[in-house]
């Protein structure tokens, strides 16, 4: 048999590991899945996207979750049905021309979630800074002792959620807009404030199939390489949001028949969203679609060899 | 890889312009960047030719297969990650056509096959070959599908047996097409390595993992096949991943020749085969055969194969012109910006939630995103208002025009230009549909 | 009080009659240097050890060696003790052994007096903590409970409250309205200690209606040892919001040099109890600022004797970022009225544009000489000139910090251009004293005046550069003749500074900066960034990117040690090689910065200029983005970007910035200027006056007509004739290969 040369790579960093309760995330010190260099059996963490106000979600998703999506904690055990390992909970309903959720409201939901499923959550908010540091603030310190991930913080607007995170022992989510050096940033940021590096997860804008996403393999990507090369400022987990992948009209569209069923469609539009983000970082996935889930778990399970 | 000026030391720097370009510096360029060969300069000395096939010796072979304008290049690649340099040869996608049909069900199945393809961003996708499937044993049955194939689609294809007899028939019957012959194994190896040679048609070697592929490799080429495909056999995801990542780190990285070959996997169809495909399209497969594949399941997949193979520096554009969003009436807004993919996909989504009709105007700005083309200078109120005379939105509403919040301090000048209202819009596109619904509330 | 009478009262708060240890804590002294201040802490700490001791002793006669120290409202115990030794539950027993394991203090290095301080710290706060046995209520000066802490909450972490001020020693006849006005006007909170021998803070304070309580956020703190209410109170913040473990030092040492973010003021002559304490404040990061006659020391003690400036100094000493109020201005003001366009029938009055004598100028200056938030108006305001008329103005910008420098002037000045356009119906252009200024009729119907101007300047310097400078003094001036008497200084300024932009040279600095704003989209490249070669794109100056550093220290402009100058002509440094190294993770290993051929700088794509070595290899052509015809190199522009860009070194092509194609050191290690051949005529024009000039100074002022454009040729062929026609002196020179 011909000798093919060792192709491993010496990197010198890890990922740091961040444990809410028995769901850990991070932990690779090689590029994903490959067991010659990275010692990491580890599949990334599922997180099972729920929202509090369904004025914008999508209808086709909605269908998939049998009325239960009506009542976040009901909605939130279906995923855990499902075999989601978190909960990521967007209180897109907190804006003001949406219901109006109140940080009060938002508390009880969480509170609601992680009673009933037992699982982390992770609190992301509507978009506007102010409402979402309410009901961070809220929320986190509702929430202290059960570890979480509050997000998202950006560069200028990062002191409240870290200060709520640090205060009541949770992981802070630190967002950037595609862009490695935005990203390192933004955790210098976090550092610098006070935050620990063990406490911090990035999301460096997880772009859809077709919406970009040749843009966040090759960041995430960079981002992985730079953090397995030494860079301390980039090893964090990741997280990737893969739910855009039902903004791309060609993904949800039922307007033309060539181009096969939309749900089946969608499903592997979010799947294959989610198969790019892990193969080059992810550490823990957002998915929206049941049946998008359940193929990022299985096929994850099988790249890592824990199934 | 050798830089521009190393390949233009040995040129013979008299501008002939023989080979299409202006200048032998010009050529030099092109050389560095992988787009001319070495052989388009006909004046080229034997010695420089044998000093730049050196330098120009590809880690990774680029083989070819089918002929003429339709033929598939796979391979050449030069990198490990697309941040790198550009992965240059995008993944084939082929499907089956067994030899046991024939007839009216063999049009139909080409028709099919034939049928599946998509326009996306200006862009069209659709499957790249046939791998005619010896499944009845027949090599006489073999050789007259793959000719019956070969009248009814011109790209190229594959030639799928392990038998070495089926396949010369087939070869003495399409081989001028430059098929692909996939099935040499430890078994057959000799007897298919010399078919390639003898009808110059690349060959695919199945193999069960990196080391016997580079075995069958060595053995291939002994007997003077030089184009190969290597299928390492891979059972499933991990496998695939990472004994893909294994080969190319070993070509690209190591050197290690007998590894310096496109690659391939054969996967059959359904959930499992979209997930195999999809690993392959993203570690480095440059060839992938379904027995089938659904629309649904294609135009994902064929996305993602877009994605990856876009040149990370070459962002991807869309064409200028004026695109109705919501069937927008005569008082609906007028939105614009850049031409850069990623800006109008996320404008446009964030339009369509809004539910308001707009109008948007795309503006050619060579996919430059909004402040960059500012910056540039490709995105100045000039332009803009051409753009709006090109495709007469001014006269198709009389609304206001909402500029991008970003190049706010166009507004004045541009609405001198246009002579219409202008309004300032928001920094971030996901503002946009609470600034149309307080817009159109007013 | 008189000092014997004033002593019984301290005892008697601590259960005791008397103890000469109170007498010699309250001692006025003198320190005015270090070693005196470190034996007065020892001295302190000793006999404030000793006077706990006395009434521990009293304290288990009256209720039992096993009583709990603890104070009300807490759950903290004793926090200080809790907190940095991780006692949670202190007996009297236990603070007697404490105190016993302490040893007696050592006054010889900074660490003896932190140490001294520490045990002062303890001492202090169970002799506290003794008064407030049996209480259920932390309702009089001293302890403040831990509700307040909650109630304050996270705006204490979050820097919604910027900081706290922690007011101590004799108030005399300090301001002491003004000073509490100060604080709360920033929204940071203030701690005040009583006077023990006279008046002190909180007195005055109530004297004076300040309001001073738990809900004013202005706490009282007690007299003598209540002063480890502010330190017992930082504390307890960390363990509440930091999740800081009690008894983990070193997180807790970590926690509070971030925040709360606090510094002390003692005003009036030092004692001993007071030595010993500031040593305590030293510990939790509070740096002090006193009038009394001590050492200063960086970073820890500063000196003033003006309240109103103590507050600031600490604030900048601490580096506390005051939060920025709002701008209210009668007209609207954002980047969306930046384009506005103004036009004469529009205007109320216009300024400058060589209509009139007008200069606009930011400087530097002391500490001393600038009063921060002063708006001073000379001469006539808006609602006093006529309609249409033309007017002189004057807007000069003083800006004091602790980390300026007068290289960032002329970069913050730029910045008056967006922030004056800004406002509605205000517009401006050019700069220094060629500005031009309109402010519109609808502007002054709304009531615009020039103070506001003052007020938006003071806002974007504040705003964008809030880091650098901490105080700013704005003065706008109409009166011509008052202009016409500073004009002369202002073009002083302008002239050194173009001096000092003439006279940086890469030699002289001592180090240069990266940009790397551009690897999203080409990620091996990496600018740098050097006083003679700008960014590639041209917008971006030696001076820009010290500036960007200044202002985001992680951002993309970092400084870049040069080390070993390697080779001088190329310039290449062996610091310039290892940050290019690593920024590109190993691709890109050297790079020279004057060299076309050897391992130029890498290439992003948004150079304003491409340099082409020609097909001859003798000379280079150059051409920029606005030149869309073809090159004698046989490439347009477009194929020379596409080819060379994305953080790719191409040697004999490199695309740079325009100006860098009038420095010394354009490709110095291949000639420099005469290695041109060509360039678009435009681009020449362009240039003009400034290539000509660098043309007569290296002694070839015809090289400039020996330059070929496209109207000469733009073919390899037709650009060897006109070399050789006109004798080109590129055509001497060695071959570029």
């Amino acid at each position: 048999m011909a000798d093919v040369p060792s192709v491993k790579e010496k990197y010198t960093g890890k990922i740091e590991e961040i444990a809410f309760g028995n769901c850990v995330a991070g932990g690779a010190d090689g590029m994903p899945f490959l067991s010659f260099e990275n010692t990491l059996k580890r599949r990334p963490i599922i997180a099972g996207e729920v929202v509090d106000d369904l004025a914008d979600y999508p209808e086709m998703a909605a269908e998939m979750f049998d009325g239960r999506q009506k009542d976040p904690v009901e909605w939130a055990n279906m995923w855990k049905e499902i075999g989601a390992d978190m909960i990521c909970i967007k209180f897109l309903g907190a804006a003001p021309d949406k219901k109006g959720t109140t940080p009060e409201e938002a508390v009880s939901i969480v509170r609601g979630i992680s009673d009933k499923t037992g699982l982390p959550v992770m609190v992301l908010g509507c978009g506007i800074a102010d409402i979402d540091n309410r009901i961070a603030e809220a929320v986190g310190d509702a929430m202290k002792g059960t570890k979480m991930i509050l997000g998202r913080t950006e560069e200028h607007e990062y002191k409240k959620i870290s200060a709520v995170s640090m205060s009541n022992g949770h992981a802070v989510l630190a967002f950037s807009n595609l862009d490695i050096n935005l990203a390192k940033q933004m955790n210098i940021l976090l550092t610098d404030f006070g935050v620990e590096r063990s406490s911090i997860t990035m999301d460096p804008l997880m772009a859809a199939l077709g919406m970009g996403l040749d843009y966040s393999y090759s960041v995430n990507e960079r981002i992985r390489l730079a953090a397995l090369s030494g860079d301390k400022m980039l090893q964090v987990p990741m997280v990737c949001d893969c739910t855009g992948a039902w903004d791309v009209a060609d993904a949800v569209s039922t307007d033309d028949p060539s181009l096969g069923d939309a749900k089946h469609r969608v499903a592997w539009w979010e799947a294959l969203t989610a198969l790019a983000a892990m193969l080059s970082g992810a550490d823990i996935l957002v998915m929206r679609g049941p049946g998008a889930a359940d193929m990022a778990r299985v096929y994850s399970e099988e790249l890592a060899g824990v199934s | 890889m050798a830089t521009a000026i190393e390949f233009f030391k040995l040129l013979p720097k008299t501008n002939c312009k023989d080979c299409g370009q202006p200048t032998c510096l010009a050529f030099a360029m092109l050389l560095a960047n992988q787009k001319a060969k070495i052989e388009d300069c006909p004046h080229i000395s034997e010695e420089s030719k044998n000093a730049l096939s050196e330098s120009a010796a590809p880690l990774m072979r680029t083989v070819s297969v089918g002929v003429g304008k339709t033929a598939v290049e796979m391979g050449g690649e030069t990198v490990l990650y697309r941040h790198e340099r550009r992965f240059v040869n995008q993944t084939a996608y082929a499907l089956t056509v067994c030899d046991d049909l024939e007839g009216e069900p063999l049009k139909d199945r080409v028709d099919a096959i034939s049928a599946l393809g998509f326009e996306r961003v200006g862009m069209v996708f659709a499957t790249d070959m046939i791998s005619i499937k010896n499944v009845s044993g027949d090599p006489v049955r073999f050789a007259g599908t793959a000719k019956a194939v070969s009248s009814i689609w011109n790209k190229p294809l594959i030639l799928e047996s392990g038998d070495a007899v089926a396949m010369e028939k087939a070869l003495d019957s399409i081989g001028k097409l430059r098929p692909l012959i996939y099935g040499a194994d430890a078994g057959n190896i000799e007897k298919m390595a010399a078919l390639s040679k003898k009808h110059g048609c690349p060959l695919g070697i199945k193999a069960d993992n990196p080391e016997s592929a580079a075995d069958l490799a060595v053995k291939a080429r002994a007997v003077g096949a030089e184009d190969l495909v290597l299928d390492l056999g891979c059972p499933n995801l991990k496998r695939c991943l990472e004994d893909h990542t294994v080969a190319r780190r070993a070509a690209v990285k190591k050197k290690f020749k007998p590894l310096g070959y496109p690659l391939m996997n054969r996967v059959g169809c359904g959930e499992y085969a979209v997930a195999m495909a999809a690993v392959s399209t993203m570690k480095y497969g440059s060839l992938v055969i379904f027995d089938n594949l659904e629309s649904y399941e294609a135009l994902p997949l064929m996305t993602l194969r877009q994605n990856i193979y876009t040149d990370p520096q070459v962002p991807i554009q869309v064409k200028q012109a004026l695109y109705p969003i919501g069937n927008p009436g005569e008082h609906s807004p007028v939105m614009f910006t850049t031409n850069f993919s990623l800006t109008y996909f996320t404008v446009r989504a964030d339009i369509e939630k809004s539910r308001i009709p707009v109008w948007l105007q795309i503006i050619n700005t060579e996919g430059l995103s909004v402040l960059t083309a500012y910056a540039a200078g490709k995105f100045e109120p000039e332009k803009i208002s051409e753009a709006f005379e090109e495709s007469g939105v001014l006269s198709k509403t009389d609304g206001p025009v909402i500029v991008p919040g970003l190049v706010a301090r166009m507004s004045g000048r541009l609405e001198e230009m246009i002579g219409r209202k202008v309004i300032v819009g928001t920094n971030e596109s996901k503002q946009i549909p609470k600034h149309l619904k307080e817009l159109t509330s007013e | 009080m008189k000092g014997p009478a004033a002593a019984d009262k301290i005892a008697s708060k601590y259960g005791i009659e008397s103890a000469e240890e109170i007498g010699m804590l309250l001692e006025r002294i003198e320190a005015p240097d270090v070693p005196s201040l470190l034996i007065l802490a020892a001295e302190g700490s000793d006999s404030l050890i000793s006077l706990a001791r006395k009434c521990i002793a009293e304290a288990v006669r009256r209720h039992g060696s096993d009583t709990v120290l603890e104070y009300p409202e807490t759950g903290y115990g004793v926090p200080s003790v809790y907190a940095w030794k991780g006692t949670e539950r202190l007996t009297l027993e236990g603070a007697a052994e404490l105190l016993d394991s302490l040893g007696s203090a050592r006054s010889s290095t900074l660490e003896d007096g932190l140490a001294a301080g520490e045990s002062a710290m303890y001492a202090a706060d169970i002799l506290e903590a003794i008064t407030y046995i049996g209480a259920e209520e932390a309702d009089r000066d001293g302890f403040i409970p831990d509700r307040i802490i909650r109630e304050l909450g996270l705006s204490l972490v979050d820097e919604t409250i910027p900081g706290a001020a922690v007011f101590l020693g004799d108030a005399g006849n300090k301001d002491v309205t003004l000073m509490a006005k100060d604080i709360q006007s920033k929204g940071m909170l203030g701690l005040v200690t009583s006077g023990t021998l006279s008046s002190g803070y909180a007195e005055r304070m109530r004297e004076n209606d300040v309001a001073v309580g738990l809900d004013r956020m202005m706490y009282p703190l007690g007299n003598f040892a209540g002063i480890v209410h502010a330190l017992n109170f930082d504390v307890r913040a960390a363990l509440t919001f930091g999740g800081v473990a009690p008894g983990d030092r070193d997180r807790l040492s970590a926690y509070l040099s971030k925040r709360p973010k606090a510094f002390v003021i003692k005003t009036g002559k030092l004692n001993r109890l007071e030595s010993a304490l500031a040593f305590a404040a030293l510990m939790h990061s509070a740096p002090i600022v006193t009038d009394s006659d001590l050492p200063e020391v960086p970073g820890a003690i500063r000196k003033s004797n003006d309240l109103g400036r103590m507050v600031q100094i600490g604030i900048e000493e601490r580096g506390i970022t005051v939060t920025l109020e709002p701008l209210d201005l009668p007209v609207g003001y954002g980047p969306s009225f930046e384009g506005e366009v103004l036009r004469k029938p529009d205007t109320y009055v216009e300024a400058g544009g060589s209509r009139s004598t007008a200069f606009e100028l930011l400087v530097s200056r002391d500490e001393s000489e600038i009063e921060d938030g002063k708006i001073l108006l000379i001469g006539k305001d808006l609602d006093e000139m006529q309609e249409g008329s033309v007017i002189s103005l004057a807007m000069i910008v003083e800006v004091y910090g602790k980390e300026m420098q007068s290289d960032l002037e002329s970069v913050m000045e730029r910045r008056f251009h967006s922030g004056i356009n800004f406002a509605e119906g205000i517009w401006h252009t050019g700069q220094r004293n060629s500005d031009w200024v309109r402010i519109s009729k609808k502007a002054v119907a709304k009531g615009f005046r020039l103070t506001d101007l003052g007020r938006m300047l003071m806002h974007t310097v504040r705003k964008e550069f809030g880091r650098i400078v901490t105080r700013i003094q704005v003065t706008i001036i109409t009166d011509l003749e008052e202009i016409e008497c500073r004009l002369p200084a202002a073009k002083e300024i302008y002239d050194t500074r173009d001096k000092r932009m003439r006279g940086l040279k890469d030699e002289l600095v001592d180090c240069f900066y990266t940009c790397t704003m551009c690897q999203s989209f080409a990620p091996g490249h990496i600018c740098i960034i050097s006083p003679e070669r700008l960014g590639l794109c041209g917008a971006i100056n030696w001076l820009d990117a010290k500036a960007g550093n200044e202002l985001s220290p992680s951002g993309p402009n970092r400084p870049v040690e040069m080390g070993d100058l390697l080779d001088n002509t190329k310039g290449e440094w062996s610091g310039v090689n290892d940050s290019v190294s690593s920024a590109s993770s190993g691709t890109v290993t050297r790079m020279c910065l004057y060299s076309l051929m050897d391992a130029p700088m890498t290439s992003c794509g948004c150079f304003e200029v491409i340099i082409a070595m020609t097909v001859d290899m003798q000379s280079v052509v150059l051409v920029d983005r606005d030149y869309l015809g073809m090159t004698p190199v046989g490439m347009k522009f477009s194929t020379l970007a596409g080819s060379i860009g994305g953080g790719r070194q191409t040697p004999g092509f490199m695309g740079v910035g325009r100006k860098y194609i009038t420095s010394e050191k354009f490709i110095a290690a291949e000639g420099g200027l005469p290695r041109i051949s060509w360039m678009p005529r435009r681009l020449k024009e362009m240039l003009g006056e400034e290539l000509r000039k660098r043309c007569r100074d290296i002694g070839m002022p015809d090289l400039m007509d020996k330059i070929a454009d496209e109207k000469i040729t733009d073919d390899a062929e037709g650009l060897m004739a006109w070399m050789a026609e006109v004798d080109h002196p590129a055509l001497q020179m060695e071959p570029l290969i």
